[in-house]
C-alpha cells in the first residue's frame, strides 16, 4: 500500500538522496541508531537512499538548515518555529510525549535550591538548544548569576562533564536524562523541570511541498510499524501526533533569541 | 701409484658434501627465517590494520554523520603525524573525496591489499587497506588508508644480509675445520693402500702396518690379520696348484693312450668290415658262380651231344656240309644261351645308383629264375603266390640279392635237414603300406636259443657259413630302404618276412 502511495519514480528530483537532519540533542551515534529503523523504512518507501545526518551543535544544525541541506528536519519547537519563519519549512507532526527541559546536578552533591548555583559553572547543549534558552531564563528568573555557561555537543557528556565535577549543573531535556546511562543516571538528579513543551517536530523543506501529504502519510504509515514501535517504547516518545494550531508559535521568545544568536555565530 | 685428485678421495667427497649438505641447510634455514619473518609481517600489519581500521572509524563515524568536515580533518592530520601511516583518503557515502589529503589526486586509490605478497610489496612497501565507514547499517563513508612497511622491509633485507653473511662465513670457518679433521683421519690411509697393493700384486711378506686404538689404528690392525691369512691361503693355493698341474699332466698323457687305443681299434674294425665286405663278395661271387654252373650245365651236356655226334658223323662219312651247318648253328645257339646267362647274372648282381619304384613280383620271379636249376638239381620245389601286386620303393637289385640270400639259405635249410622233398613258399602280400614277401622252408627252424642272432654279423650254424648274408639283408633292407626284416619259426621250418615301403607310401 506504501509502495503505491510512493513510486519510486516520485522524488527522482536533482540529488539521489533524502536527507533527513536531526538536532544533535545526543551523540551523532545515538541519533544514527534511534532513527535507523525510520531511515530503513524511508529508503524503502522513497525508493532512494535517504541518509540520516546531524550536526556537531544547535547552531551549526540551525545554520544546516537555514541552508535548506536537509529535507527533513527534526529538531526542538523553537528551532522548528525559526524554520517556520526564515526558511519555509512545512510542519508535518511532533512526538505525542512532552518536551521538558532539567536542570540536572549530582546527586548528593552541594546543589540543592537554584541560589546555590551563584558563580557557579552550568552547562548547556548550545547557545541555541531550547533546554539551554530555556535554562538561561530559569537562571533569569530565579536570580541566579551563575558563571557564563560552557557548551557541550551531547547530553551524555554532559552528564559525564557533571559528574566528573567540571560543573555544579546541566541543562537538558527529560528525555535525554532518561536515556542516560544506567550506570550515570543514578549520580545525577533532577534540580527543576520544566512544564511540557511541544517535543522534537519534523518539518518539511519547501522543495518538497508538492509531496508533502504524501510524506506525511509515510510518516503515519512508519508509526504503525513493529521497528516504529520499539522506537517509540525504547525513547518514550509514544508515538506520533499532530502539532495543535498555534503550538509553536509560543515559541516565538525563544525562536526569535536564536535567530538574534545565529547572527552572531556567523 | 698416482696421487688422487681431492675429488676421489674420502675425505675430500665428505668435505664436499658437508658443505653442500652445510649450505643446503643454510639456505634451508634463512629461507624459513625470511618465510617466517614474513608471515609475522603480514600478522603484524593485518593485525595493525584491524585495530587501526576501528580506532578510525570510531574517530570518524560521529563527525561523518554530523558532516563536521574540521574533525574529520583533525583526526586525518592527527593520525598521520607518525610515519605509520602512508595515507589516509575519506570519501563519503557516495563516493566522493572529502577534504584534502595528501594522496595525489590524478591517482586512483589503490585496492586493499588482499594477498600479503613478500616480493610484490617490495616494490610498493605500502599495505592498503580499505573499509566501509557505516553505523548501524547506514552507510557513511568509506576508508582508505595506507601502512608503511619501509621499516618492515627494511628490517627483512637486514635479515637477508646478515644471515646470508653468517652462513658463508659458517660454510668457510666448518670447510677448513673438516679439511684439517680429514686429513688427520686418513693420515694412514696411503700406508693402508699401499700394503692392499702390495697383497693385490702378491708380493708377499708385507711389511706390517702401524696399529692404534682409533678407527684407521683398528683398520690397519685388521688388514695386518687379512694380509697374513691370505699369504696362507696364496701359499696353500700354490702348492694344491702345483699338484693339480701334475695330475692334470698325467691325464693328458692317459688321454693320449686312450685315442691311440682307440684309433687302433677302430682301425681293425674297419679291416675287419673291409674283410667281411670281401667275403661277402667272394661268397656271392661263389654263389653266382654255382648258379652259372648249374645254368650251364643242361647246354654244356647238349653242346657235348653236338660234337659227339659231329664226330660219329665224320667217322660213319655221313657229315654233309648241310649236316655240319646244322650242328654248328646249333652249338652257336647253346654258347650264346650260356653268354646270356652270365649277363644276366652280371646285370642281377649290379647296385643301383638311386632309389625308384620297382615291381615286388617282378624281382621275385628274376631272383627265383637265377636259383631255378640249382633248386631244381637239389630236388628243391618252389611256389610263389602272389595275393597282391605291390609297387615297392627302393632299389630293386639289392631287394633281389635280399630274396637270393633267403633263399639260398632256405635252400641250405632243407638240404641241411636232408628232405627229399624240399619245399619253399613264396607269398607276396600288401599290409600296412609295406609291401610284405615272407620265404618259408621246410627245414625244421632255427633253434630257438639263436633266433635272436640270425641277423649278428659273422653269426652262422653253416660249417662253411660267412654269418654275413643275414647282416647285410637286414642292413640292405632297414638301413637303405626303411623297411623290416623279421625271421621266425613255424612248425615246418623257418619263416622270413621282408617288409618295405610301398612306392605310394613312400612318396
Amino acid at each position: 500500500m506504501i509502495l503505491t502511495l510512493f513510486p519510486i519514480a516520485v522524488f527522482a528530483g536533482e540529488r539521489s538522496n533524502f536527507v533527513i537532519g536531526v538536532a544533535p540533542h545526543s551523540s551523532p551515534r545515538i541519533i544514527l541508531q534511534m532513527y535507523a529503523p525510520l531511515q530503513q523504512y524511508m529508503e524503502k518507501v522513497l525508493g532512494m537512499s535517504v541518509e540520516i545526518v546531524t550536526a556537531p551543535n544547535f547552531d551549526i544544525f540551525a545554520n544546516c538548515a537555514l541552508a535548506k541541506e536537509y529535507d527533513i528536519a527534526v529538531t526542538t519547537g523553537h528551532q522548528a518555529r525559526l524554520l517556520q519563519i526564515d526558511a519555509h519549512y512545512s510542519p508535518l507532526l511532533t512526538y505525542k510525549a512532552d518536551f521538558k527541559s532539567v536542570v540536572l546536578v549530582l546527586r548528593g552533591g552541594a546543589i540543592h535550591t537554584p541560589q546555590d548555583l551563584h558563580h557557579k559553572d552550568v552547562l548547556g547543549l548550545s547557545p541555541t538548544s531550547l533546554v539551554t534558552l530555556w535554562g538561561q531564563q530559569w537562571l533569569k528568573k530565579n536570580n541566579v548569576r551563575a558563571n557564563p555557561t560552557k557548551y557541550v555537543s551531547a547530553s551524555d557528556s554532559l552528564a559525564q562533564l557533571l559528574i566528573a565535577g567540571e560543573a555544579a549543573a546541566a541543562f537538558t531535556s527529560l528525555a535525554n536524562y532518561q536515556n542516560l546511562d544506567a550506570t550515570v543516571r543514578p549520580q545525577l538528579q533532577i534540580l527543576e523541570e520544566s512544564g511540557p513543551m511541544v517535543g522534537r517536530v519534523y518539518m518539511l523543506q519547501d522543495r518538497w511541498a508538492g509531496e508533502q501529504k504524501k510524506i506525511k502519510a509515510a510518516l503515519w504509515a512508519f508509526a504503525d510499524t513493529r521497528e516504529a514501535q520499539e522506537y517509540f517504547a525504547a525513547n518514550k516518545l509514544e508515538g506520533y501526533r499532530a502539532l495543535r494550531p498555534g503550538e509553536l508559535e509560543e515559541l516565538d521568545v525563544y525562536a526569535e533569541e536564536t535567530r538574534n544568536l545565529l547572527k552572531n555565530v556567523r | 701409484m698416482n696421487r688422487l685428485s681431492p675429488w676421489k678421495t674420502v675425505h675430500g667427497r665428505l668435505l664436499c658434501l658437508a658443505i653442500v649438505l652445510e649450505a643446503f641447510m643454510l639456505t634451508l634455514l634463512i629461507t624459513n627465517s625470511l618465510r617466517l619473518l614474513h608471515n609475522a609481517m603480514a600478522d603484524q600489519v593485518q593485525e595493525q590494520a584491524e585495530e587501526i581500521s576501528p580506532v578510525l572509524i570510531a574517530a570518524l563515524t560521529a563527525p561523518l554523520a554530523q558532516r563536521d568536515y574540521a574533525t574529520i580533518q583533525a583526526v586525518l592530520d592527527e593520525s598521520l603525524v607518525t610515519d605509520s601511516l602512508e595515507y589516509i583518503v575519506i570519501l563519503d557515502r557516495y563516493g566522493n573525496r572529502l577534504l584534502a589529503d595528501e594522496f595525489p589526486k590524478n591517482r586512483s586509490l589503490p585496492p586493499a591489499s588482499r594477498n600479503f605478497s613478500f616480493f610484490t610489496l617490495a616494490k610498493d612497501p605500502v599495505y592498503h587497506v580499505v573499509t566501509p565507514i557505516e553505523y548501524q547499517h547506514q552507510p557513511l563513508g568509506e576508508l582508505h588508508f595506507g601502512i608503511n612497511l619501509t621499516r618492515i622491509f627494511h628490517a627483512r633485507r637486514t635479515l637477508l644480509v646478515q644471515g646470508i653473511s653468517i652462513a658463508v662465513i659458517e660454510i668457510l670457518l666448518s670447510s677448513f675445520a673438516l679439511l684439517f679433521f680429514g686429513f688427520w683421519v686418513v693420515r694412514n690411509m696411503q700406508t693402508l693402500t699401499r700394503a692392499s697393493l702390495e697383497v693385490a700384486a702378491g708380493n708377499f711378506p708385507i711389511q706390517p702396518l702401524p696399529e692404534g686404538d682409533d678407527d684407521v689404528g683398528k683398520l690397519s690392525a685388521a688388514f695386518n690379520i687379512m694380509s697374513r691369512a691370505i699369504q696362507d691361503r696364496v701359499k696353500e693355493l700354490t702348492q694344491t696348484n702345483d699338484l693339480l698341474e701334475q695330475k692334470q699332466l698325467q691325464l693328458e698323457q692317459l688321454n693320449q693312450s686312450l685315442q691311440e687305443r682307440v684309433r687302433t681299434t677302430v682301425a681293425e674294425l674297419r679291416s675287419k668290415d673291409q674283410l667281411l665286405i670281401s667275403q661277402g663278395r667272394q661268397a656271392a661271387m661263389g654263389e653266382m658262380i654255382g648258379n652259372i654252373a648249374h645254368q650251364w650245365r643242361q647246354p654244356l651236356n647238349t653242346l657235348a651231344l653236338v660234337l659227339t655226334n659231329l664226330h660219329y658223323a665224320h667217322e660213319a662219312g655221313e657229315l654233309t656240309d648241310e649236316y655240319m651247318a646244322e650242328y654248328i648253328a646249333t652249338g652257336n645257339r647253346l654258347i650264346q644261351k650260356m653268354s646270356s646267362t652270365i649277363n644276366d647274372f652280371s646285370e642281377f648282381f649290379r647296385p643301383n645308383k638311386v632309389k625308384m619304384p620297382f615291381s615286388a613280383e617282378r624281382q621275385i620271379r628274376l631272383a627265383i629264375e637265377m636259383v631255378a636249376e640249382s633248386f631244381a638239381y637239389n630236388h628243391i620245389e618252389i611256389n610263389l603266390a602272389v595275393e597282391q601286386e605291390c609297387i615297392l620303393f627302393g632299389f630293386p637289385n639289392e631287394y633281389s640279392q635280399v630274396l637270393l640270400n633267403l633263399l639260398n639259405n632256405a635252400k641250405e635249410a632243407a638240404i641241411g635237414a636232408a628232405r627229399e622233398n624240399g619245399q619253399i613258399h613264396i607269398t607276396l602280400t600288401a599290409r600296412q603300406g609295406m609291401g610284405v614277401v615272407t620265404v618259408e622252408d621246410n627245414g625244421g627252424g632255427i633253434p630257438k636259443d639263436i633266433l635272436d642272432k640270425v641277423f649278428d654279423p659273422y653269426f652262422s650254424t653253416k660249417p662253411m657259413g660267412t654269418g654275413i648274408g643275414l647282416y647285410m639283408s637286414k642292413t640292405i633292407i632297414e638301413s637303405n630302404m626303411q623297411g623290416r626284416i623279421e625271421a621266425r619259426n613255424n612248425p615246418a621250418g623257418s619263416e622270413l618276412s621282408v617288409m618295405v615301403p610301398l612306392a605310394k607310401e613312400a612318396s
